[in-house]
């Protein structure tokens, strides 16, 4: 069928309006966060903007008429070419989506579409105390169902814990086009957690359509603490002394020398620019407690050696404080034209090794290399600083990712905290992962998506959805213990 | 031929390995024989009756502490680590798991994600589930593989290691579960009122739910004309003190502080009905259970929505109760006799035939518990 018949089939659905299918329309949506030139993408045939589950529904019935692969898009905001097309197809954007369409209070919990971006919620249930606790850098843009296909994080997932902990069901449209209610609260009670399957699996199991989330109430007190330190090594033995006191804090952030550099020449944020790293720790609660634990936190950084130690309860001045963390990968447009964000996970006992290790593949490969990141959570974000128009920069960028990838793997980490697999990492996949782990989650991706209609080519390596490899394992067994046929 | 809380037993396997395990299962799928797993053997009455002769595995072989470092907060048990076990190891280092079991259980941890039991600290603090940063497992097909790591944030796959949480063995046996670990709070209180109603009591716990938010825990417990409502706080003294004055005057003086959480007794031997349904719900449906002659006792987590009642063992009362059961529930426990005819795992699911085609992936051959499970 040619792609008019398409188009023609996806306006009776979504309406004129509801359907982009010109080149310069298309091109809007051919690429994500990622740096180009790390993924492979290819223009979509057409892009849909459904205002209905039953649309999306609809829209996943005329692809698989027509045999075309489909890719389920929010914002746009991935870093990890998740929701780019690379076979084609259709691509699914749900911005449109975008409504709180019930908040229960004495739940905690709000049924949500999945084009609502994540602030605009928080900023929806602000007045009632409450908000959604993932906060993803980019959580003014992102989207709840961008949050949920990538398991998102931020700052403060510390102590709240990522988006998987915070979804409470999905209503999904199925790779048959079929609608279905995934509760979350199955687990135990004889069915399947399949709302734990879906938040991660990056749009490749079912399209949420809608989600039922858990809001978290407003902390009584909330204290803003900004430790900076001589050295990198300090700033992490902060964090690990934090940690093994037996102390949570909300969140407990790392920036170094260079992305303090880029911060104070862009925001003003009020950074010490003569320290090695700043130590951004949130601690919230009852005030009581709070004051108890700042205390704490602080007499710590002083032994460590603090060089500037600042608290602040002021939510103005808090915000400030926070806004050169949040803002730092847009400042480093001071420092290069182009950044590649790196997004691996250490052990938090390893983080100080890893950072020199970051160090030297960095000063090895000849490019800067500026660290941002979660040290609570041992969730590294070195950003790799280049211009794309010098010759051969964006390869010597993925090879440095590459080293560092491998040395973090080596230190007990893995691939990605909360930017997820998509095309950009799915090969890196059997550093950690060996073929039985890889088939096994190729079997999960099967149960849901038979026929990889939705987002394929994304997670999981080259080859591992064919039908030669779904038989392998079997025949396996089949040999090993004499039997001729399952 | 061996009985096993009414399950038939025709022979029992000890799993010396993960890949002893692997060899076991595969040989079972090729030859169609229905697998038993057994932990702590806790749990074994829950479950539909069933005629099918088991091979059961007995995990205990697969004990103890793979990889701890306290100041990473995580924790590498082999699945059939007993709980007592984990508890010790991190109470050693002044953290746990944001759990709370039967006072005398004697489960394994593999089981307990098995399970996916979760009690009234769920309302604050969560289930194993939100712990759960990886495991190792075996599918129903004999394939060896893990899921996730030991780094507290990872999207690196697909997570196979929360949809096992919970999943009652149906998928696979678990070997190894990687968790998170909590550091254990300063301090721990819980404030208990009594009340004559049930109407009264959950009437409290609504109180709280709006006015004390930062509370971790709260439940119901009794039956006829005696309910003791408990809210628990846990943090620092200072806080937990003023909890207490902000709690008294609200309610009035608490008749009784505990520094330790009332864990019930272990109620195996009697069937209970578990629901979990949103707030209103599950307030309507425990005042009906509190005047049905059939129900021996309540708990209640409004919070979270839990409503566990103690069924009469004479249990004919008890199939009648769960003709009124809405929602999502099942039967713990109870006479193989009485279940035969009782939905144990309680109403349809919509879900079913996706949860069905992960079942055909996972274990190909249905030989996982076969017989005692919703799929």
């Amino acid at each position: 069928m040619s792609n008019r018949a398409l188009i023609d089939d996806l306006v009776r659905v979504c309406g004129p309006g509801g359907v982009r299918h010109r080149l310069a329309d298309l091109m809007v949506f051919e690429a994500d966060g990622s740096v180009d030139g790390a993924v492979k993408t290819t223009l979509p045939q057409a892009v849909v903007l459904p205002t209905s589950t039953e649309q999306v529904a609809g829209v996943v019935k005329i692809a698989r008429k027509h045999g075309v692969p489909v890719v389920a898009r929010g914002a746009g905001t991935g870093l990890s070419g998740g929701a780019v097309a690379i076979n084609s197809g259709v691509i699914i954007s749900l911005t449109r989506m975008n409504h709180v369409l019930e908040v229960n209070l004495l739940e905690r919990t709000a049924l949500v579409e999945p084009g609502v971006v994540n602030l605009d919620l928080s900023t929806h249930v602000k007045h009632q105390h409450l908000f959604f606790a993932p906060d993803p850098s980019s959580q003014k843009a992102s989207t709840i169902g961008g949050n949920i296909a990538e398991n998102a994080g931020g700052p403060h997932c510390l102590k709240y814990g990522v988006t998987t902990n915070h979804i409470l069901g999905v209503e999904v449209v199925l790779p048959s086009g079929d609608i279905a209610w995934f509760d979350s609260n199955q687990a135990g009670y004889g069915g399947l957690d399949l709302t734990a399957a879906i938040v991660g699996s990056e749009g490749m199991f079912g399209i949420v359509t809608k989600a039922l989330v858990k809001l978290t109430p407003i902390p009584q007190s909330i204290s803003v603490i900004l430790a900076a330190f001589a050295s990198m090594d300090d700033a992490a033995m902060a964090v690990t002394e934090i940690i093994a006191s037996g102390t949570m804090p909300a969140s407990l952030e790392i920036m170094d020398q260079l992305s303090i550099e880029a911060v104070e020449a862009a925001y003003h944020a009020g950074y010490p620019t003569d320290a090695a790293a700043v130590l951004l720790v949130e601690v919230d609660g009852h005030p009581l407690e709070v004051a108890e634990i700042s205390a704490d936190v602080e007499a710590l950084c002083r032994r460590i050696g603090t060089v500037q130690y600042r608290q602040s309860y002021d939510p103005v001045e808090q915000a400030a404080l926070w806004m050169g963390r949040k803002m730092s990968l847009a400042a480093m447009g001071r420092l290069a034209p182009n950044y590649y964000l790196q997004d691996a996970v250490v052990p938090r006992s390893k983080l100080v090794q890893t950072l020199d290790e970051v160090d030297r593949l960095g000063r090895a490969s000849g490019l800067p290399v500026a660290n941002v990141f979660h040290a609570g959570d041992g969730n590294l974000h070195p950003l790799i600083l280049f211009d794309r128009r010098e010759k051969g920069a964006v390869e010597r960028v993925l090879e440095l990712n590459h080293d560092l990838v491998v040395a973090c793997v080596e230190l007990g980490g893995t691939l990605s905290g909360e930017h997820g697999i998509g095309s950009e990492k799915r090969d890196h996949m059997p550093l950690i992962y060996t073929e039985s782990d890889l088939r096994a989650m190729a079997g999960l991706k099967r149960s849901f998506d038979p026929d990889d209609f939705f987002n394929p080519g994304k997670v999981l390596p080259a080859g591992l959805m064919c039908g030669e490899l779904k038989d392998l394992h079997m025949q396996r067994m089949a040999q090993k213990h004499g039997i001729v046929a399952f | 031929m061996q009985s096993s809380r009414g399950l038939n037993v025709s022979e029992t396997v000890v799993i010396e390995s993960p890949a002893h395990l692997a060899d076991v299962l595969a040989d079972a799928t090729a030859h169609r024989i229905a697998i038993l797993p057994i932990g702590g053997g806790t749990c074994l009455s829950t479950g539909l009756p069933t005629n099918e002769h088991y091979r059961a595995l007995d995990l205990s072989q697969l004990s103890g502490i793979e990889n701890y470092i306290p100041t990473d907060m995580t924790a590498s048990f082999l699945a059939g680590t007993p709980l007592r076990t984990v508890r010790a190891a991190l109470a050693e280092n002044g953290q746990e798991l944001p759990i709370d079991l039967a006072s005398d259980d004697e489960g394994t941890i593999g089981g307990l994600v098995a399970t996916g039991y979760s009690g009234a600290r769920r309302y604050g603090q969560g289930t194993l589930k939100d712990v759960l940063i990886g495991c190792e497992y075996v599918r129903g097909d004999g394939l060896l593989a893990k899921a996730g790591g030991m780094t507290v944030k990872n999207v690196s796959g697909f997570e196979v290691s929360r949809l096992l949480h919970g999943s009652w063995g149906s998928l696979a046996v678990l070997t190894r579960v990687n968790l998170k670990v909590l550091p254990r709070p300063k301090a721990d209180r819980t404030f208990v009122w009594q009340d004559s109603t049930l109407a009264a009591a959950l009437d409290r716990q609504v109180r709280f739910l709006t006015s004390f938010p930062g509370c971790i825990a709260m439940e119901t417990t009794g039956c006829g004309d005696r309910w003791t409502t408990a809210i628990r706080f846990a943090g620092r003294e200072s806080a937990l003190q003023d909890y207490q004055l902000q709690l008294s005057n609200a309610e009035g003086t608490p008749d009784a502080v505990l520094d330790e959480w009332p864990l019930p007794p272990s109620t195996e031997d009697n069937p209970c009905l578990v629901a979990n349904n949103p707030v209103e719900q599950s307030r309507g449906f425990a005042l009906m259970l509190s005047t049905h002659q059939g129900v021996n006792a309540l708990s209640i987590s409004l919070p979270t929505g839990t409503v566990r009642a103690e069924l009469d063992s004479g249990l004919v009362a008890a199939r009648e109760i769960t003709t009124h059961a809405e929602g999502l529930w099942m039967i713990e426990g109870g006479d193989p006799d009485w279940k035969r005819d009782a939905a144990i795992w309680g109403p349809g699911r919509q879900d079913i035939a996706v949860a069905q085609a992960v079942k055909d992936q996972f274990d190909p051959g249905n030989i996982l518990n076969r017989g005692r499970l919703f799929i």
